[in-house]
């Protein structure tokens, strides 16, 4: 990347103050990539009426910083997925937090929460086929140490499904 | 739920995606071989079929007070598409999924202060005609999280027939 000692007023004066603090402009920009995350700087730029490097500079410095990534969200059917469902695990004798590691670490597992309530751990597992699905819930009951109750629950038709928030990095 | 037809191209294409989705058209052509006219074309179709979608993410645990909330319904049984569309056009609301087991409706929100899920919960889902029991249970913290894959709707599932 080359550098530009000489760069615009514009750039300086609307640099953002802290790199974790977002500004005005930079909800702005996050609102168009919401809605196409692909969208050129310069079109974002006339749109938002800011020229389209310092659009540039705020997207690489928000994605640096680790508060905002733009990403390729993939429907699960690309990776084969046919059935989803939502596990949730009653925990006794170990803590709640080494069971979703180990849930975690499995590969047809896409995320795993801590929650409040009856089920301490919660978690959507993607599978192929139904014998996966059987034999996932047998084996978090039978494979993880820990696990006492185990719910199932197939989510089948989705209405609605904005992945619009998530943890970043880790 | 078709298993959709994608060739080894569309499947490379969303691997360089996956890694940066703001990777340009011209890139990707380089180092596929293909021309940018052929991206666009695949990019788009894609988009079109809602097998990827592009969008920006913000952080939530980074500091800030949101927190990924689960709102678990039992409705009626006659009454569940409905009751779901309705749901689903709530503001605020990011998911609402179909569930067979002990409830028969999942929705995720955001919230950043308790009221505001008491308020979904509450005031405005068990207030639904066919709404019998609400459960909410916050996600206090996240191991895992994938971004990259979720389940794409598009406006026509919404009006999915009965």
């Amino acid at each position: 990347m080359t550098e530009h000692p000489h760069s615009g007023k514009e750039e300086r004066t609307a640099r953002r103050p802290r790199s974790t603090t977002l500004d005005d402009i930079d909800r702005r920009i996050i609102a168009v990539l919401a809605r196409d995350g692909r969208a050129q700087s310069t079109a974002i730029g006339e749109e938002l009426g800011l020229s389209g490097n310092l659009v540039a500079n705020r997207i690489r410095a928000m994605d640096a910083a680790g508060v905002m990534r733009v990403v390729a969200v993939a429907d699960f059917r690309v990776h084969g997925y046919r059935m989803l469902a939502r596990i949730r695990l009653k925990v006794s004798g170990r803590p709640p937090m080494e069971v979703a590691q180990a849930l975690a670490t499995r590969e047809h597992v896409l995320s795993v929460h801590l929650t409040s309530g009856r089920y301490p751990v919660s978690c959507i597992y993607a599978f192929h086929n139904a014998r996966e699905m059987i034999e996932a819930a047998r084996d978090v009951s039978a494979g993880i140490a820990g696990v006492d109750d185990v719910d199932v629950e197939l989510l089948n038709t989705v209405y609605r499904y904005v992945p619009a928030v998530g943890p970043l990095g880790a | 739920m078709a298993t959709p037809n994608l060739d080894a191209l569309d499947h490379q294409l969303i691997d360089l995606l996956a890694r940066d989705a703001r990777v340009s058209n011209r890139k990707i052509a380089a180092e596929l071989g293909v021309t940018e006219g052929t991206v666009r074309g695949r990019i788009k179709r894609l988009q079109q079929d809602g097998l990827i979608a592009f969008t920006a993410i913000t952080g939530f645990e980074m500091g800030t007070r949101t927190r990924l909330a689960f709102i678990n319904i039992q409705a009626d049984v006659d009454r569940v598409r409905e009751v779901a569309r309705i749901i689903a056009e709530i503001p605020g609301i990011n998911a609402v999924l179909i569930a067979m087991g002990q409830f028969n409706i999942t929705a995720m929100c955001l919230i950043d202060e308790l009221d505001r899920l008491v308020e979904l919960a509450s005031d405005q889902i068990l207030a639904i005609d066919g709404v019998h029991h609400v459960e909410t249970s916050i996600a206090v913290k996240t191991v895992k999280y994938n971004a990259r894959m979720a389940k794409i709707t598009r406006p026509e599932v919404i009006d999915d027939d009965d």
